[in-house]
């Protein structure tokens, strides 16, 4: 057929070089036609001459006498190919009459090439026969529908068997006739599937019942399912074999409690796996694996359904003892020498491998949800005595099987996922998490000891989920945080004891993924060891706990040369900063004297990030292998973490007046510090905190009720004065000439003269009414520009003058309006007099100097 | 001296988190709360701040808070359940010692002047103030404090504190002022809006209002520590528990905003906190 399509493909290409050869007005046995023969009445360009060759229909030179494609000889001069290099003008509409025949011939060309032979014959040869047995089978089970309510159940039965063994018969008849013979495993298959079906049927319905007895039936079943699966074994069809295990299993399925027994399901598998290894037929192995989990799914539910006063151990081991029989049968066969031999070769071992996975994720799952429906739980002692079932094949694999095998590592997978939900279940809390870790711990060491990466990966993964575990159990009570996070303790020794000697454990060459497995464990440990803290501790504690670390961290990474040990350390230090922002502190009752827990917190935060700033405990080049982020960013960060943390709880221990002079001091301290380290983030902390100190004395200070402030003590009073006014001194080193200064400079020493004015202003504001504060702003006005002149400070007088200018304002228009006469004219001559007074230095000091110009700007 | 100072530094904290964890005083716990009561603070501040620049004098608060009170009373039609006696007790009581606080040194705005209502008839643990000096109490609260009249004075303080302390009147600010303008359908709006926006800081005020209402019973010479029998009394037990889950700690900062009274844990803090300081002289 294909040689004919291929004729006529042949036959339309000669009679489309016919047609366009007699357009051109050329003998179509002459050479390749000349490109106007493609487009006569206009020609769109040149066209190049190609030869097609018959067998690829690649384009070839008209000289080539071989395919370049195939190698095919070109002989056929009709199949040379004119193809123009522009578009061809559109044929005339009134030769398309002429044109017709090439056209169709084209179009049946096109559906030729649309064809594919395979799919058609896979269509012919396969297909239609499987829908003809299904439709046959469809069939007759009609007829049989119909026939039941005519016929007794033995001529049921026969009728049935006889058409089961006809297309047996017939499938073996054909398979001597080809091709006929492509069509005969399906019919044999449809035959035995009759029979069997027949076989079922013969008990199970009672309209077809012939058979009486539970166990004439069952060898009816056997010595039909042995019949099929021997037959599928000598044609040696791999569909119809595992069609005939399949269906040996699954028609158990549906079979009565009395038929199919756990018994049977075991014997079946004992001689699918005999049958599996003697003919060396792995893929036996999985269909028999599915078909047994899948049978003792009707037991587990028979099981679980149990009435609560029957319920007994040996009650459940007299199902489970089957099942785990089963399990240990294919889990035992590749230990078998024979077994191994036959089935561990390349075409048999993946079947073999999937097979005794599968064997070892549906045991598990079966094994373990059976124990806990039938008892309600999975309590540690049956976890452990099911992870036993596990972990010694595991074991056994190790040293005989290659590693390379799935299921040698699905075995300790599964063996610890049942362990850890039998160690879940435990009640005690600390035990559990003891438990869990020595459960990790002893799969992680059989993993180096052995040197096999499932048991080790298995380890790792639970120590990582000690983790869940903890929040677990952290949130069920108060008592049981407290024992998950002694817990944790343990964890993180055992961890930080891992991260030290783990590569060293470690046989062989180290694989990649587990190069970093010392820095895991040091991770997993300091995890652990804050987590643990974090349970134990209320907030505050643990903000004090969390520097300690960071601080002994930083030493000890020095000590063992471990980098990452500084990384988690510096960044420990940073997240206590951050950490005391969100501590409440309770009732903040003081401890001894005036010292709170917030500022005892507080002052240990900051002390330690202190030390870390200005101690440098890490030689810089140490921390270089560190790539998260570099030691100066880190110290910058921490600086800024300490001001901050410190400001904060300022803020919140004192009330809106008394934390103005604290934090002007801490300014003044910042700048302090800024200036003889020569560190401009420092200075500007300062500058910053100075603004925030001013913005603060407005919004908190100067609009809060009086009743909700403290009644300032001689003390307050004197630590307020005291700080507005040593911000002053911080003049001396924001305009020492001595010193490189810098923008900063310049801004902060009127950020401190502002402020100065600022907090005394706001204490006369809150302290004082109407003209009496006027009269003492003034007067802070008046000696701001006094002693702005004589020092020479712009920012002293501008301020000052900003102060007067308030005054004055205030004078017109509040105070004078509500005085009494006499004390308002008072009130005016005195600001009159002041501001005369000021108007005359600022005369005098203009005059001195022009005689004595200051040396520099100021 | 630079191999010893760390060592003497990790023993001093560990120290100190020892003693910080034996101080069962005063046991701290993570939250959110901190933080956001700081920028709350703040938010106040700024309405204050707008107080300060759109005026309210007494007089135009008393108007205001008389124009509640009539409304108030007319509300409450005759039909009580309750005999006239329990009635003029009930009120008898919340009068003497509402009078007695409103005489305090410390009440600056509206000394003397305070109006004490018992609403009877409706159900309910509660107290509010209106402005101009308008207490409201109802009677199930009256009963349940009568035999704890310091108690008693600590919720009325507490409300005499909002008055004093211009919540009442900041509610009303900028609808009264939209109103002088002509624009009385925009103070609605904008009365709404404020509503909305208090939802944020109204914890503040109610702490506030607990701070003076503690000033209060000093100044009248009662026992401050009634205001812990107080929330006793309103059912407001302490918080035990201390160490909370993420998401716990999440939730509380996040609904918040949802709550118009702190929680009892941060009251009764502030409230043994203040009261630590006045017996140690402060």
């Amino acid at each position: 057929m294909k040689r004919a399509l291929e004729e006529l493909r042949s036959e339309v290409r000669a009679l489309r070089s016919e047609v366009e050869g007699l357009k051109a007005g050329r003998k179509t046995a002459g050479p390749p036609p000349a490109p106007k023969a493609v487009a006569p009445e206009k020609p769109a360009g040149p066209a190049k001459v190609f030869l097609l060759c018959p067998k690829c229909e690649a384009k070839n030179e008209t000289q080539s006498v071989y395919c370049d494609q195939c190698g095919a000889r070109l002989t056929d001069p009709f199949r040379a190919y004119a193809e123009p290099q522009a578009p061809a003008a559109a044929p005339p509409p009134k030769r398309l009459g002429r044109l017709s025949a090439p056209i169709e011939a084209e179009r049946v060309s096109a559906w030729v090439k649309g064809l594919d032979l395979s799919t058609e014959q896979f269509i012919g040869e396969r297909l239609l026969h499987y829908v003809g047995i299904t439709v046959l089978s469809i069939g007759i089970a009609f007829f049989l529908i119909w026939r039941a309510t005519h016929t007794g159940p033995l001529e049921k039965v026969f009728m049935a068997a006889g058409v089961g063994a006809v297309l047996v018969g017939l499938g073996e008849w054909l398979k001597r006739r080809p091709p006929y013979d492509r069509i005969s495993n399906g019919i044999i298959g449809g035959g035995w599937a009759i029979l069997y079906l027949t076989a079922f049927a013969s008990y199970h319905f009672d309209a077809t019942k012939v058979v009486e007895s539970a166990g004439a039936e069952l060898a009816l079943l056997l010595v039909v399912s042995s019949g099929m699966i021997a037959h599928s074994i000598m044609i040696g069809s791999r569909a119809l074999r595992l069609f005939s295990f399949g269906l040996t299993y699954f028609v158990l399925l549906i079979a009565g409690e009395s038929v199919a027994t756990p018994q049977v399901f075991l014997i079946l598998l004992i001689a699918s796996t005999l049958v599996s290894v003697e003919t060396r037929h792995a893929d036996i192995l999985l269909v028999s694996v599915a078909g047994f989990y899948a049978n003792f799914v009707p037991v587990w539910y028979r099981l679980v359904n149990t009435p609560e006063a029957l319920r007994s151990l040996p009650h459940f081991l007299s199902s489970f003892s089957w099942l785990a029989a089963g399990y240990l049968l294919l889990a035992f066969l590749p230990l078998l020498p024979r077994a191994k031999d036959r089935l561990l070769e390349p075409q048999t071992e993946p079947a073999l491998d999937a097979a005794l996975s599968f064997n070892s994720v549906f045991f598990g799952v079966m094994g373990a949800g059976m124990g806990a429906a039938y008892f309600h739980t999975l309590s540690f002692k049956r976890a452990l005595a099911l992870s036993l079932f596990f972990d010694v094949p595991g074991l056994a694999y190790v040293f005989t099987l290659p590693r390379r095998l799935t299921f040698t590592s699905a075995a300790p997978v599964v063996g610890l996922v049942i362990l850890a939900g039998g160690i879940f279940n435990m009640p005690a809390p600390m035990t559990k998490m003891l438990v869990w870790l020595a459960a990790g711990a002893v799969w992680t060491w059989i993993g180096l000891l052995l040197d096999h990466k499932s048991w080790r990966v298995s380890g790792l993964a639970m120590a990582l989920l000690t983790f869940a575990l903890y929040a677990s159990v952290a949130s069920i009570s108060h008592d049981c945080r407290h024992s998950a996070s002694a817990a944790m303790f343990y964890f993180a020794a055992a961890s930080y004891l891992a991260s030290r000697y783990y590569r060293l454990w470690l046989k062989g060459d180290v694989p990649d993924w587990e190069k970093p497995a010392m820095e895991y464990w040091l991770y997993v440990g300091s995890a652990a060891l804050v987590l643990g803290l974090w349970g134990v501790l209320d907030a505050a504690p643990f903000a004090v706990a969390l520097i300690t670390l960071a601080l002994a961290g930083e030493h000890l990474a020095v000590f063992f040369g471990r980098v990452h040990l500084w990384g988690q350390a510096s960044f420990t230090a940073l997240a206590a900063g951050a950490y005391t922002f969100f501590v409440d502190f309770g009732a903040n009752v003081p401890m001894a004297g005036p010292l709170t827990p917030r500022l005892l917190t507080t002052g240990c935060v900051v002390g330690g990030m202190a030390y870390l700033y200005y101690g440098e405990p890490v030689d810089k080049e140490f921390t270089r292998a560190w790539k998260g982020w570099s030691i100066e960013g880190n110290r910058a960060w921490l600086s800024w973490a300490m001001a901050a943390a410190a400001v904060f709880a300022v803020y919140n221990e004192f009330d809106a007046r008394m934390r103005l002079p604290i934090w002007a001091g801490l300014a003044f301290l910042l700048y302090f510090l800024g200036s003889s380290r020569e560190e401009d983030h420092l200075k500007k902390q300062a500058v910053i905190l100075a603004a925030v100190t001013g913005v603060e004395g407005v919004a908190s200070y100067l609009l809060q009720p009086k009743a909700l402030l403290a009644e300032p003590t001689t003390r307050d009073t004197l630590v307020y004065w005291g700080s507005s006014l040593a911000l002053l001194l911080n003049l001396s080193l924001s305009k020492d000439t001595r010193r490189k200064l810098t923008e900063t400079d310049r801004q902060a020493s009127w950020a401190f003269c502002c402020l100065s004015m600022a907090m005394i202003a706001l204490y006369f504001s809150k302290e004082l009414e109407s003209y009496h504060l006027t009269l003492a702003l003034s007067f802070e006005g008046i000696v701001a520009l006094l002693l702005g002149m004589a020092l020479g400070y712009a920012e002293l007088r501008y301020p000052a003058l900003l102060l007067l200018g308030m005054c004055v304002f205030k004078a017109m228009v509040y105070d004078t309006s509500m005085l009494p006469l006499p004390q308002r004219v008072a009130t005016l001559v005195v600001l009159g007099v002041i501001l005369l007074g000021a108007s005359m230095l600022y005369v005098r000091m203009g005059k001195r100097d022009e005689e004595n110009p200051p040396p520099g700007p100021r | 001296m630079k191999r010893i100072l760390p060592l003497v530094l990790v023993s001093a904290f560990a120290g100190v988190a020892l003693l910080l964890t034996r101080h069962r005083d005063s046991p701290s716990r993570e939250s959110l709360l901190p933080a956001l009561r700081a920028v709350q603070q703040h938010e106040k501040q700024v309405e204050r701040a707008a107080g300060r620049v759109l005026l309210l004098t007494p007089e135009e608060e008393r108007r205001i808070g008389a124009e509640f009170d009539g409304r108030m009373s007319r509300t409450l039609a005759p039909g009580t359940p309750r005999g006239e006696a329990a009635r003029r007790a009930d009120e008898g009581l919340v009068n003497e010692v509402g009078r007695s606080l409103a005489r305090a040194a410390v009440v600056e705005r509206f000394p003397g002047r305070y109006e004490f209502r018992v609403i009877h008839g409706r159900p309910g643990n509660n107290a509010f103030a209106a402005p101009g000096g308008y207490v409201y109490v109802l009677p199930d609260l009256v009963r349940r404090f009568r035999r704890a009249p310091a108690a008693l004075a600590f919720v009325l303080g507490h409300e005499i504190g909002h008055v004093e302390l211009s919540h009442c009147a900041d509610g009303a600010r900028a609808k009264e002022w939209l109103a002088k303008l002509g624009l009385a359908p925009v103070g609605d709006a904008a009365a709404l809006l404020r509503t909305l926006a208090q939802f944020h800081f109204s914890e503040v005020q109610e702490m506030e209002a607990d701070e003076f209402a503690l000033l209060l019973l000093r100044a009248t010479r009662q026992d401050p520590f009634a205001a812990l029998q107080a929330l006793d009394l309103l059912d407001l037990p302490p918080d035990q528990e201390t160490k909370r889950d993420p998401g716990e700690i999440a939730w509380e900062g996040l609904s918040d905003y949802l709550r118009t009274h702190p929680r009892s844990w941060e009251r009764r803090n502030r409230i043994r906190r203040r009261l630590e300081s006045w017996s140690r002289g402060r």
